[in-house]
């Protein structure tokens, strides 16, 4: 990690699965919290699926810092080497007081899913579900990290970051996550975006932040918003049904 | 009712798949639905009657306390595999005809999705209901629905969607198979799909939850 960020600079994370603090307990207790206590009868299994995940695996992502910030206040644009991202008004206005970017992809590799397709196929949906639940939370916990180390690194110069808001989020249209991709430049962690803007591995977030001296964090991004009526109200991304 | 019929059907409304099995914790080292279906077939039951009387009779009860929040997904997911347990033994007589499934249910999220949960326990739901599914996957574009249809007429589709903007891919998708197939059913479904959505894009039927995709297709179709 480089002593204070630059424009243009790369960084490239690499975590364990202790470091994410990705253990059976932080999944039961997702299942649980989601299906009223329905985890806890499955400790010992869950605890057996994880054992397929290998100690040394690794959660990789990769970001990239922006100084050269063009607001275009009209169109609710951000304009960035070129590059015009149309963020919809919420998200314009999160966005506005920022002095610098960053935008990063991250993944849990593809070990989750294929172990989740692997039981689906034989059969055994519950430790499907469970595997694939642990592959959100791995990603999600990728996620958090990479904003808690660029939070760090900006606390260093005297700036804060608003949340990490990824494109699909906050009426950002998800087909700009191929303008994220292009800002990331070919460092990707090895996560892949195809023609219709889905990322393979599939257990993969992309996001941009916000950093500046007047930037704010939200507990809830919901309330910025006044569509009432959106399904996703309330709904973080980690918690599903 | 038979006894092993009973027993059958409470195999797969607790999720207790077989004598190894350890969920639920209370019915531990007893039969499951795998050795009890053997048995019932064994002792000269009729298969659809196991079918019919048993398990899907149970994995509707088990869909029902899903809609009214009285389970969750963990406890589906045993039933599920009871139920395919207990379908093992009884797929050998859907080949001889002496067993028969309701019809062909096509299933998937549409082109540009790959939110793939709630479409699987749709489709687990479906099959549990007695019809055979067809499971096309996340990400399945116009022309995969449109050539499966082919491939198996008179099937009913269904679509999953979890993004907002895949919806509109919805949109396409029902489009495109009302124009080539009028009479083919589309169900939709998906967090953020209503039934509004549903009468914009002249789908079929919408319901929020597996069970109701299930009564829809026993109720004889009509919307
Ligand atoms: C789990 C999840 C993921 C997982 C995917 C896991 C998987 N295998 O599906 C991960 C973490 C990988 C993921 C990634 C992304 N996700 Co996501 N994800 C979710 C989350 C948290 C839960 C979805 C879920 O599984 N729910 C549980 C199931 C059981 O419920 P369900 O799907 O609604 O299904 C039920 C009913 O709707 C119904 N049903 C469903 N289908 C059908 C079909 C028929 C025919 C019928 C009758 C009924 C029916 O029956 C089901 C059972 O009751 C939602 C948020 C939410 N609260 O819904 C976001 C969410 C859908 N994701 C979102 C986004 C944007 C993404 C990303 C694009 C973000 C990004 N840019 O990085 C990425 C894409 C990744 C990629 N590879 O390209 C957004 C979509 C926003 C929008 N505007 O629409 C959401 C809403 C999160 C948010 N608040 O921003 N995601």
């Amino acid at each position: 990690m480089y002593s204070s960020m630059r424009d243009n600079d790369e960084y490239l994370y690499r975590f364990r699965a202790y470091e994410l603090e990705i253990s059976p307990e932080e999944i039961i207790e997702f299942i649980d919290k989601n299906h009223r206590g329905a985890g806890k009868e499955y400790k010992s299994l869950t605890r057996d699926l994880l054992a397929y995940i290998p100690d040394d695996h690794e959660y990789k992502g990769e970001l990239k810092v922006f100084y050269k910030l063009c607001f275009e206040d009209s169109t609710s644009s951000l304009r960035i080497n070129n590059i015009d991202f149309k963020l919809a008004e919420i998200l314009y206005n999160e966005m506005r007081k920022s002095e610098m970017t960053a935008f990063f992809v991250c993944t849990a590799g593809n070990i989750f899913s294929d172990l989740s397709k692997r039981f689906t196929a034989e059969g055994d949906y519950l430790k499907a579900y469970i595997i694939d639940i642990a592959g959100n939370i791995a990603v999600t916990a990728t996620a958090t990290m990479i904003h808690r180390k660029i939070t760090e690194e900006a606390g260093r110069i005297g700036m804060r970051t608003t949340n990490y808001y990824c494109p699909g989020n906050c009426g950002w249209n998800i087909n700009e996550q191929q303008k994220v991709f292009e800002m990331l430049s070919g460092h990707y962690s090895g996560v892949m975006l195809s023609e219709v803007n889905l990322m393979y591995p599939v257990k993969s977030i992309s996001a941009i932040v916000g950093i500046g001296k007047h930037v704010s964090f939200r507990e809830n991004t919901c309330e910025l918003c006044h569509n009432i009526k959106c399904p996703y109200r309330n709904k973080s991304h980690q918690e599903g049904k | 009712m038979n006894d092993l019929i009973k027993k059958i059907f409470k195999c797969v409304e607790m999720g207790k798949i077989n004598l190894t099995s350890p969920y639920p914790p209370d019915m531990k080292d007893q039969d499951g639905a795998d050795e009890l279906t053997r048995q019932a077939l064994d002792n000269g039951i009729h298969p659809s009657d196991i079918l019919d009387s048993a398990m899907i009779p149970a994995m509707e009860v088990v869909g029902n306390k899903f809609s009214r929040n009285e389970i969750f997904v963990p406890q589906m997911l045993m039933s599920a595999k009871a139920m395919s347990a207990a379908m093992e033994h009884i797929k050998p007589f859907f080949k001889s005809g002496e067993a028969k499934r309701k019809g062909v249910f096509i299933i998937g999220t549409v082109e540009g999705d790959l939110h793939d949960i709630g479409k699987n326990l749709v489709a687990m739901m479906i099959e549990g209901a007695g019809w055979e599914v067809i499971d096309l996957g996340v990400d399945v574009k116009t022309e995969q629905f449109i050539s499966t249809i082919n491939e198996y007429p008179g099937s009913l589709i269904g679509l999953s969607a979890l993004i907002t903007t895949t919806m509109e891919n919805m949109k396409k998708t029902v489009n495109e198979v009302k124009s080539k197939y009028p009479e083919t059913r589309v169900l939709i479904g998906g967090a953020p799909v209503t039934d509004d959505f549903r009468k914009k894009i002249g789908a079929s039927f919408y319901s929020p939850d597996p069970q109701g995709a299930v009564n829809y297709l026993n109720s004889g179709l009509q919307v």
